[in-house]
């Protein structure tokens, strides 16, 4: 009797439970995030300045440029610039969303941002979405080795992941890792580009 | 076990005093109808907003001005790039239902008001013009044409939200198909009325796209609509994170119109609340009456403990009387808002919505009169027994 009324009891709460993802769902695979940094990696703007469809390249960036940096179900990411200033890095700035960089003008926001997709072996992108996964977070800061796969003068620019570093949060609580942003590895010009460049 | 009064024991004393009765039936009433009405301007708010936005349609519009489609500018190009870039999206005799739109306030009076003393134009207030193509007719299925026909693209023509007309001030003057109204200081002829009831179309107007832009003299679009069809939001969220040069943001129409009534949750908010205190000053008036009524009776409540009946069983019987009089007060109150409120519009600068008196507003508003019938009763009914029989049998 005590048996019977603990499975009463038990059954709704184990029917209730999630049901688990179908091991086939996709998803972003391991071998893509890295634990060391790849080497000469550039700016956004300066990537998208110089870099042509099909060249590999290596980029330091962002994540961030919109309200909602990632796509929900599709692996695309929005990465921006370091050099330009997210909201959390303006004293005073109280914004609900400093990586939507809402302080910066368009045109400067457009030089200054562009698309990481992860692809499947078909090469479309995969249908999962990326955010949390290794790390990728609205504002972390990542480098990027992939290929570029779609260019064009209006401020489209997409690049193919092929290796993602995501750079480990500081440990230091009075060091945000967005306190400095870099440029290739040093700590940015003054006159670091921040507006879309000059043709 | 307790000897209780007779229930009509209760009922018959309430008919003792028929001007108290009223008054407590009224201040019932009165508290009841105040919540519901707040209730039912939550409902129709958020009902409105519901309706207005489809899950299975999807927005583009400008990046940054996710919150207002007013203020969003976008591209002309966005539509083509929508409509060849996403696969799947529905199709109606063979064209891709994508509509670009632009929504715009303007200025909108009666044409032939009356000027004011110093020559000056009427005030005219500012209602929602949206600008429209075909596709348009598909994308949002909740419009219909009631009468008349559509605008003509590149002519002066409107169709009207019966809400629309109502705003400014066509319903009372008559106008219908073939009224001129000034949209923005120029003539536009009335061709149609829209039909959209329990929507934000309702109160719009409509005109085609092109001529719209020429009014506002703007070159962009305020948004792209497309039903999805075949096609997954994350499609075309996929589309708009990929084509940067288009400066977009997707999100589905519904979650638009969800977002705007987050928006408008302060001021529901503060109508409830509004509602309430109002509603406290009439129960305190309510409860004033009651006290009254309750306190000349304490020789009464004396003489029945005289003859035998428990503090409980009298107080039972006290709490029904108050109970019986404000639910029917609340009873008054729900039918009221059926006859009068539900449906009235209300009009606000972008727009209107509906009162919508249904089964949550009703039940808040029984609920008050019970509430009120229970607690109201506490204070006098502790009052009446409180007092020592002797004392109250003298009393």
């Amino acid at each position: 009797m005590i048996r019977f009324a603990l499975v009463a009891l038990l059954l709704p709460i184990l029917q209730t439970t999630p049901p688990k993802p179908p091991t086939d769902a996709p998803r972003i695979p391991d071998s893509v995030f890295v634990d060391a940094e790849p080497a000469d990696a550039k700016c956004v703007s300066v990537v998208k300045k110089d870099a042509k469809k099909g060249d590999t390249v290596v980029i330091q960036a962002k994540i961030g440029g919109r309200a909602e940096p990632f796509v929900k179900n599709r692996a695309i990411v929005i990465v921006a610039d370091r050099c330009m200033k997210s909201c959390d890095q303006i004293p005073g700035d109280t914004c609900a969303k400093p990586w939507d960089y809402c302080c910066e003008p368009p045109e400067s926001l457009k030089a200054n941002t562009m698309t990481l997709q992860f692809t499947g072996e078909d090469g479309k992108v995969l249908k999962t979405g990326a955010q949390g996964v290794h790390g990728l977070e609205p504002l972390a800061l990542v480098v990027i080795e992939g290929v570029v796969t779609e260019k064009d003068d209006k401020g489209t620019f997409v690049v193919r992941a092929k290796r993602v570093y995501v750079e480990k949060p500081a440990e230091d609580e009075g060091a945000s890792p967005n306190d400095k942003p870099k440029v290739d590895g040093k700590d940015p010009p003054k006159d670091a580009p921040k507006e879309a460049p000059k043709e | 076990m307790m000897r209780l009064l007779p229930f009509d024991h209760a009922i018959r004393n309430l008919g003792r005093s028929p001007r108290r009765l009223a008054l407590l039936v009224g201040g019932s009433a009165l508290v009841s109808l105040l919540v519901l009405g707040a209730v039912a301007f939550s409902r129709g708010l958020e009902t409105s907003l519901g309706a207005s936005g489809l899950a299975t349609n999807a927005l583009v519009l400008a990046a940054g001005s996710e919150e207002s489609v007013e203020r969003s500018e976008i591209a002309p190009g966005v539509t083509d790039a929508l409509a060849t870039g996403v696969d799947g999206i529905a199709v109606l005799a063979g064209q891709p239902l994508v509509s670009p739109e632009i929504h715009a306030a303007l200025p909108v009076s009666l044409s032939g008001e009356a000027v004011g003393s110093e020559g000056e134009a009427p005030e005219a207030p500012p209602v929602l013009v949206r600008g429209f193509e075909p596709a348009a007719f598909a994308v949002h299925p909740q419009v219909r044409l009631a009468s008349g026909r559509w605008p003509r693209p590149g002519a002066d023509e409107v169709a009207a939200g019966p809400e629309a007309l109502a705003r400014v001030g066509g319903a009372a003057a008559g106008a219908r198909e073939g009224a001129t109204l000034l949209i923005a200081g120029q003539p536009f002829t009335v061709v149609g009325t829209l039909h959209a009831p329990g929507t934000a179309m309702h109160g719009e107007f409509w005109m085609r796209l092109d001529r719209l832009a020429q009014l506002t003299q703007r070159t962009t679009r305020s948004c792209v609509v497309v039903a999805l069809g075949d096609a997954e939001f994350d499609d075309v969220d996929a589309l708009v994170a990929t084509r940067l040069d288009l400066e977009s943001v997707a999100m589905t129409e519904s979650d638009y119109y969800a977002r705007l009534a987050e928006f408008f949750a302060p001021i529901r908010a503060l109508v409830l609340a509004t509602a309430i205190l109002v509603s406290c000053g009439a129960a305190l008036g309510g409860l004033n009456a009651m006290y009254a009524a309750f306190a000349s009776r304490v020789r009464e409540v004396g003489t029945l403990q005289a003859l035998g009946f428990g503090r409980t069983a009298i107080a039972v019987s006290l709490a029904i009387e108050s109970l019986v009089a404000c639910s029917a007060g609340a009873l008054l109150a729900s039918l009221i808002a059926v006859l009068f409120l539900d449906g009235a519009a209300v009009r606000f600068s972008m727009g209107s919505f509906a009162l919508s008196v249904d089964a949550t507003a009703i039940a808040a508003g029984l609920l008050s009169g019970i509430v009120l019938g229970v607690v109201g009763a506490i204070a006098p009914i502790i009052r009446c027994l409180s007092l020592p029989i002797p004392i109250a049998l003298r009393a």
